[in-house]
């Protein structure tokens, strides 16, 4: 085999077999440290994990095959249409930022997404989210509430004196809200980091207080207002490092 | 490459159209294979701990995005390919045929239910369908699968309700919607004069490879799992940059912005579905939250083009579809969705 066709082969299995090896394993090595939910949903995570060892396998199995054995054989005519340089270059290309993508999930830590993400997709939310139901028929155990629950309650309630009152422990980072309060906000993730929606409780904290984007516990109660709206009356706010599961889900 | 004392000097190799594969021991290259892997273990483990510099959080957050696509997207591709090994290698030639009716549309009115059965979500559907393909199906036939399945199967359905129950009509007219959709498209495809026109060259070779392939069907699994991952892996990576790199560069509530007419409306949330690409599975949700800012309309139109032709599932159909038809089936997708929704807005 020449060195130009075994360069080729060679590039054939890492566009294929070589890029799906590398997610592969960087999906076992966060599953076996526990940090897979920083990109996936922890419903997910046997499956990403089961489908790694098969590629795995895959991969150390089509090692036994000999280079270019998988681009054909000389079935008795030339194949009359080489690739036009214009396609090469896009073949090349691509190539390239594939490889560089796979080579960044590689060798970079994994990380959560920023404040500013979770502040510029804050407009749209009226935060409601799977399970939203039994929250509104009121079967749900408040106690073991999350951010994301009570901005569903807090969005959908109608008889919202019923939760005045109720105490509360909730984690979370802070975000400017309308007028002179903040929000305690958290990203709520369905399926996948791609459809994170930030959750946002109003809280009583002076805007000032907690830079934008640092993480606190407050432990505190719900308070109904007199106009029918909800926010968490803190009774101790403690300022806190991001925790290893950012997100709910 | 081994060699062995029996052959020709290795001179006379390069130029040859028939290499000597020698017969090399299995377990060398398993033992090289495993050693590969071995290795990336240990980059991805240590690595990283090895030096302290971060990215600016935009690129950061665009390549969090990319990547949980990705991961996500794996296992369905690997499925999707498995299920297109075990159609091209392992079923019988003609058990396809069998199994389907004789008339055109009445093959395409089932193989657009066939997502009720196959556990695959889009990603992993365009394996599936080419190893269809290369069993003998049309490429219109193939088409119809493609565009029906991310949005008449199961889980879509349950997680639709979930999100919206049966208010405002959404659920049926998404589940009718992308039905006919796929009906549409397959039937306007099935009448092209030269279906093959519709396909990449790339693909065509691939077609050819496979109906020559030598080998055990083992073997010849083994060599599809291979052909197919390098099909779709490159297409699957790139749009999933895509897909992440969006998010972080085109502003979202530019498009929000525009939320309250109710023909910008259906405009604005088509533009979002194509540029979020997100999973079918979930994509109810999402649009559960943009509920109070858009028509129903609207909700309908982000939920049947997003499966369809979002910036992820193009790049993959590109593998082996043509511009030219992607084209035309993104433009039979848009029209007909924006029809849909100004119907429900106006009727419902």
């Amino acid at each position: 085999m020449s060195e130009h066709s075994r360069a080729r082969a060679l590039g054939t299995r890492w566009l294929g077999i070589g890029l799906a090896t590398v997610i592969a394993v960087v999906t076992l090595g966060l599953g076996v440290t526990g940090r897979l939910t920083l990109y996936i949903s922890p419903e997910s995570v046997w499956f990403a994990c089961a489908a790694a060892v098969v590629t795995l396998a895959g991969a150390i199995w089509s090692c036994t095959l000999p280079l270019g054995a998988e681009e054909g054989h000389d079935h008795g005519h030339e194949h009359a249409h080489a690739p036009t340089p214009l396609a090469t270059a896009a073949t090349v290309t691509g190539g390239v930022i594939a490889s560089g993508v796979v080579a960044a999930a590689l060798v970079l830590p994994p990380a959560s997404l920023s404040v500013e993400l979770a502040m510029s997709r804050s407009g749209e939310s009226s935060a409601l989210f799977a399970g939203a139901d039994d929250v509104t028929l009121g079967v749900a155990d408040t106690s073991k509430f999350e951010v994301g629950d009570w901005a569903s309650v807090f969005a959908t309630a109608t008889n919202t004196a019923s939760f005045d009152g109720t105490a509360v422990t909730l984690t979370g980072f802070i975000t400017p809200a309308g007028g002179d309060g903040v929000n305690l906000t958290r990203l709520v993730i369905t399926h996948c980091v791609i459809d994170a929606q930030p959750a946002n409780l109003p809280v009583t904290i002076d805007a000032g207080e907690y830079e934008t984007g640092q993480w606190v516990r407050v432990t505190g109660t719900v308070k109904a207002d007199a106009d029918g709206s909800l926010h968490v009356a803190p009774t101790a706010v403690e300022a806190i490092d991001e925790p290893e599961d950012p997100y709910e889900y | 490459m081994t060699s062995s004392a029996t052959t020709t000097a290795p001179a006379s190799r390069p130029h040859s159209h028939r290499p000597p594969r020698l017969p090399r021991s299995p377990w060398i290259g398993v033992g090289i294979g495993a050693a590969i892997v071995a290795a990336l273990f240990l980059v991805d483990r240590f690595v990283p701990g090895l030096y302290s510099a971060s990215l600016p959080n935009r690129v950061q957050d665009g390549l969090t995005l990319s990547l949980s696509v990705l991961i996500e997207a794996l296992p369905f591709v690997i499925l999707g390919v498995v299920l297109s090994i075990v159609v091209q290698v392992w079923l019988p030639a003609d058990v396809i045929h069998r199994w389907l009716p004789r008339r055109a549309w009445a093959r395409r009115a089932v193989l657009s239910l066939l997502g009720m059965l196959i556990p695959v979500c889009e990603c992993g559907n365009v394996p599936f369908a080419r190893g269809l393909m290369m069993r003998g199906l049309a490429p219109a036939e193939a088409l119809t699968f493609l565009i029906a399945a991310p949005i008449v199967n199961p889980i879509v359905i349950l997680t639709t309700h979930a999100a919206f129950g049966f208010d405002g009509g959404i659920l049926v007219a998404r589940l009718i919607g992308g039905y006919l959709i796929a009906n549409l498209i397959g039937w306007i495809y099935s009448r092209h004069p030269s279906p093959d026109s519709l396909l990449t060259q790339r693909f065509a070779d691939t077609c050819e490879l496979v109906a020559h392939e030598p080998g055990t069907p083992v073997r010849r699994s083994l060599t599809q799992f291979l052909i197919e991952l390098r099909a779709v892996m490159p297409a699957l990576v790139i749009g999933s940059a895509l897909a992440g790199a969006v998010q972080v560069l085109i502003p979202r509530d530019v498009l929000v912005a525009i939320g309250s007419n109710p023909v910008l409306s259906i405009v604005a949330m088509m533009a979002i579905a194509i540029t979020v690409a997100i999973c079918s599975n979930v994509d109810a949700f999402v649009a559960l939250s943009f509920a109070s800012t858009f028509s129903s309309g609207a909700l309908i139109a982000f939920l049947l083009v997003g499966p369809l032709v979002d910036v992820k599932m193009l790049v993959l159909m590109r593998t082996t579809f043509t511009t030219r038809t992607l084209a035309g089936i993104v433009g039979v997708v848009l029209a007909s969705a924006f029809a849909i929704a100004i119907g429900v807005n106006v009727f419902v």
